[in-house]
């Protein structure tokens, strides 16, 4: 099993979801489809555990994450190598468990083999294969 | 985080759903940056008004909070919308026009008291006084130029601070926070003009993206010039404040407390270079002039149009010339009139900066904006060409470029 040491900002303490991965900055603007959850070439990010680099186009940003939400398309978790104040606010907003990674050196492309999966936070680790 | 027994009611609902969505998101995003408390502002300022930028998920939203009776708490103005007038490029589709409307209405309705990206031209702030605004130019302009306290806000979180009337005590409400940590020495070697000042803002901030430069060579430009300065540099660098030597208050003081980790030396070669790369596009058709980003002071349109009235140019029906201002400017209509002979339109409480303008057919702008410069090819999905605001009028008057 692999573990990757988080940092919670805010929400649950443990959340378990599909893990999607976005090796580059994810975009707000233009990535997703709010109706239906749906981002090219990552999938569909609804109720997924979602990681990403960080999270730019921040003035749409906090309002498609509450759009999601409201349709109960929201990721469940985000997690995240950078966190700023505007993703703080969208994830509230959308009630979207944020994750920051204590090493911001992850590489990304290593997650990206396990998208699909099941994968848990649970407390400061998340968690990807079996237990 | 510390909170006082009236912010722990509000949390807990006490004033309805939106006002405890609002403290739950700032007191989340106060704790993640290391906030201890709250603290009160005098002035909130919104930025994602256009509809171009926000789109169907924050008319929404602004839609949820204005419809559960969401006032503001503090003065509280927002940034320009998109360009909704019918104009000689042509309109905006119809429901672009109507969602734009909705969500102007709706923030009057909560209690917005002006459109403009200059708020500090509807209520100047003190020095020392804390406000939360999200628009970047005025919180350089409130931090660098007045004195006034600002983070830059994002997103709907000045919304929610206009809301409480406070924001969290983090970044540059801090002493801390207001330290230069990177040191520029202007050698401008030519008289400021705004073409200049523009390129400097950009250049400057490309040096220092993510921490307060402390600015040398720049002490005696006026207060006009330092402003598009900070809008420029707004672009390119994520820094809530710039350090102007001797022009901002408390300079020697935030000096002397400066850790400064970066040094640079700019002089005028490095920019005419840009300026040479930037005179190379050939524009020919859809060209619209645009001067005001950010919108115009009040002194500066009264200048701008006494140079168009003694002109004398005739519209030639092919290009118009924009001036953006707050919509608290009012003219009387006989010069509305007569502007608009002579192709040139008052742009109130609108940007066309957020505005789709490719969808008028618009394909290029002439402004004397760095701002605009770097925004516009993305957000407007034009090109861009940048030339000093005399160079502009010369050429508008003149029937424009051919």
């Amino acid at each position: 099993m692999r573990v990757y040491e988080v940092c919670r900002i805010y929400g649950s303490e443990n959340v378990c979801g599909e893990l999607r991965v976005s090796t580059r900055p994810f975009s707000f603007l233009g990535d997703v489809v709010i109706e239906s959850a749906e981002v090219k070439g990552v999938g569909n990010i609804a109720q997924s555990v979602l990681v990403a680099p960080a999270l730019v186009g921040s003035t749409v940003g906090p309002y498609v994450l509450y759009a999601l939400s409201k349709r109960g398309l929201a990721p469940k978790a985000l997690i995240t190598k950078s966190v700023d104040p505007t993703l703080v606010a969208g994830c509230v907003l959308a009630d979207v468990s944020l994750y920051k990674f204590v090493d911001s050196a992850i590489d990304l492309n290593e997650l990206k083999v396990f998208e699909g999966l099941k994968v848990c936070v649970e407390g400061n680790a998340l968690k990807i294969g079996l237990t | 985080m510390y909170l006082t027994k009236e912010e722990e009611a509000i949390l807990n609902g006490e004033l309805g759903y939106p006002y405890a969505l609002a403290m739950k998101v700032l007191t989340t995003v106060g704790a993640s940056l290391g906030a201890e408390k709250l603290i009160p502002v005098e002035h909130a300022h919104v930025s994602g008004i256009s509809y171009f930028n926000i789109g169907d998920a924050g008319l929404e939203f602004i839609e949820s909070l204005a419809t559960s009776s969401a006032r503001f708490h503090v003065f509280t103005t927002a940034n320009p919308y998109a360009v909704i007038i019918d104009s000689m490029y042509g309109s905006l589709p119809e429901d672009v026009r109507s969602k734009q409307l909705k969500i102007i209405n709706y923030l009057k309705g909560m209690g917005a008291r002006a459109f403009t990206c200059a708020p500090y031209y509807v209520r100047r702030p003190s020095y020392g006084e804390h406000l939360a605004w999200a628009e970047s130019n005025a919180v350089l302009y409130a931090n660098s130029l007045v004195g006034a306290w600002s983070n830059r806000e994002g997103g709907p979180l000045a919304l929610f601070e206009g809301l409480l009337g406070k924001t969290y005590a983090a970044g540059v409400h801090l002493r801390e926070g207001r330290k230069p940590k990177c040191l520029v020495r202007v050698k401008t070697g030519e008289s400021a003009s705004f073409l200049h000042i523009s390129l400097l803002g950009l250049k400057v901030g490309e040096l220092c993206p993510d921490s307060i430069p402390f600015v040398e060579g720049l002490e005696n430009v006026s207060e006009e010039l330092a402003r598009i300065f900070l809008a420029s540099f707004g672009s390119t660098s994520n820094a809530p404040m710039v350090v102007f030597n001797r022009l901002t208050p408390d300079s020697q003081e935030l000096l002397e407390s400066s850790d400064i980790k970066d040094r640079f030396s700019i002089d005028s070669s490095d920019l005419r270079d840009v300026l040479l790369d930037l005179r190379d596009s050939s524009e020919s058709g859809g060209i619209l002039y645009f001067i005001g980003c950010p919108h115009l002071s009040l002194d500066e349109l009264t200048y701008l149009l006494r140079r168009l009235q003694v002109g004398g140019r005739r519209n030639s029906g092919k290009v118009e010339l924009w001036l953006g201002v707050g919509d608290t400017v009012s003219l009387d209509k006989e010069t509305v009139d007569y502007l608009s002979e002579v192709g040139v339109r008052i742009i109130r409480g609108m940007c066309p900066v957020t505005t789709k303008l490719s969808l008028l057919g618009v394909k290029y702008v002439i402004t004397d904006s760095g701002k605009a410069l770097h925004y516009m090819p993305k957000l407007a999905g034009v090109k861009v060409v940048i030339k000093d605001r005399e160079e502009i009028l010369k050429e508008f008057l003149g029937g424009g470029v051919r």
